[in-house]
């Protein structure tokens, strides 16, 4: 089957292959607002033109969606059985060395500020019972400046570790648990 | 790059599910599940041509979306890029099993004569019947010819033609998800119709053959 090329006297020195495309971006949409006048006005002025038009139109339209059947509904379930093997999983493989810049920096700026917060509210919490004259080995440590070594980086490091650590077993057990639930 | 993902987030929210997945919320990914399950299941239906193992492969893009969680960058919509997972999974899939049933007719037997028209499904359907047994022989040859076209499109033109006619991807929307040009997709696109407009036209004859035969 050779696909036939346009007539060549669609238009004088006109490239056919430009105009094929014309079309066919006005067919889909695809034409700013004043080519597209431009290019119905030709259309209605030119016999071949439009004549290759409505060839390429019946194509077209041979897919219209109402010629296209309605795709399956959602099976039930579905969405349960992704997030049951995505929970099998365990989380996204993702390392902090393979992890990018903007996650590493999300991850570490959410412990610093955790951190911090906890800080906080511990400090407040000590200072509400500074006037307790004893204090108890918990709230002794509490008080204690943060070491100064720990950076966001290193905790950030450190949480993905414990999380590759903590994803790593409870992730395949429970993966294999749900396969057998699943088939 | 927190800002990215914001900015991406203004343009399509479930940036922001994805960012969350990727700093470790897993249930974050439901959000991007129950937003984008319809749309992926369509196409993978389409692309593939049948619906059981459309839903396999729906299943298992959105287990290899889960996984590169940590890798996307934030960009446009998100469905672009489910897309561009999905459809590379789905070709991928149609290469290795080598199949050529793209798209079917619910109840039609494959075309002997013809091997590379599928066989039976439900994912593409014949136009609703015409008003006349005339025209709607003429209807049914028509797009016989069409379907027989589709199924022989090369994969580059077939794929172009669903996202762009089926799913109704703009130009772009379509070059990003294949990471082609527009160019590319509007050539693709121009070929494709130039090959169905031909079947057109020197289907019915053949139809008429093989009904004889």
């Amino acid at each position: 089957m050779t696909p036939p090329r346009p007539s060549r006297d669609i238009a004088n020195a006109a490239d056919i292959a430009d105009i094929e495309r014309e079309l066919t971006r006005l067919l889909a949409g695809e034409l700013p607002p004043e080519r597209e006048r431009e290019l119905r006005a030709r259309l209605e002025r030119e016999p071949a033109l439009a004549a290759e038009h409505r060839r390429l139109e019946r194509a077209w339209s041979a897919l219209e969606p109402g010629a296209v059947g309605p795709a399956g509904e959602i099976p039930p379930g579905f969405a349960t059985r992704v997030m049951a093997q995505v929970r099998a999983e365990g989380r996204p493989g993702l390392s902090w060395s393979t992890a990018p810049a903007w996650a590493r920096a999300a991850a570490a700026a959410a412990l610093v500020g955790g951190v911090a917060l906890g800080a906080g509210l511990g400090g407040t919490a000590l200072n509400a019972f500074a006037a307790v004259p004893s204090s108890t080995p918990a709230a002794e440590e509490a008080q204690e400046e943060p070491d100064a070594s720990v950076t966001g980086a290193s905790l950030a490091e450190s949480y993905w570790s414990l999380v590759e650590d903590v994803g790593g077993d409870s992730g395949s057990a429970l993966e294999e648990d749900l396969q057998e639930e699943v088939l | 790059m927190a800002t990215d993902t914001r900015t991406a987030a203004a343009v399509d929210p479930a940036w922001e599910a994805l960012a969350r997945v990727a700093a470790g919320d897993v249930e974050a990914f439901s959000q991007v599940v129950e937003a984008h399950q319809e749309r992926l299941l369509h196409l993978c239906e389409r692309l593939l041509g049948d619906r059981e193992e459309a839903r396999d492969a729906a299943q298992e893009v959105f287990l290899k979306v889960f996984r590169k969680a940590g890798e996307f960058r934030p960009h446009g919509q998100v469905f672009t890029w489910l897309y561009r997972i999905a459809v590379n999974h789905c070709l991928n899939k149609l290469r290795r099993h080598k199949i050529a049933r793209f798209f079917r007719l619910e109840g039609a037997a494959a075309d002997p004569a013809d091997p590379a028209v599928p066989a039976a499904s439900a994912a593409f359907d014949p136009p609703d019947p015409a008003p006349t047994a005339e025209a709607a022989l003429a209807a049914r040859r028509r797009w016989q010819a069409t379907r027989q076209a589709i199924a022989t499109l090369p994969e580059s033109q077939r794929t172009v033609l669903i996202l762009v006619r089926l799913e109704g991807l703009s130009y772009r929307q379509a070059a990003e998800v294949l990471g082609v040009t527009e160019g590319a997709v509007e050539s693709r696109l121009v070929r494709a119709l130039r090959r169905l407009s031909a079947a057109q036209e020197n289907g019915p004859s053949r139809v008429a053959r093989d009904e004889r035969g």
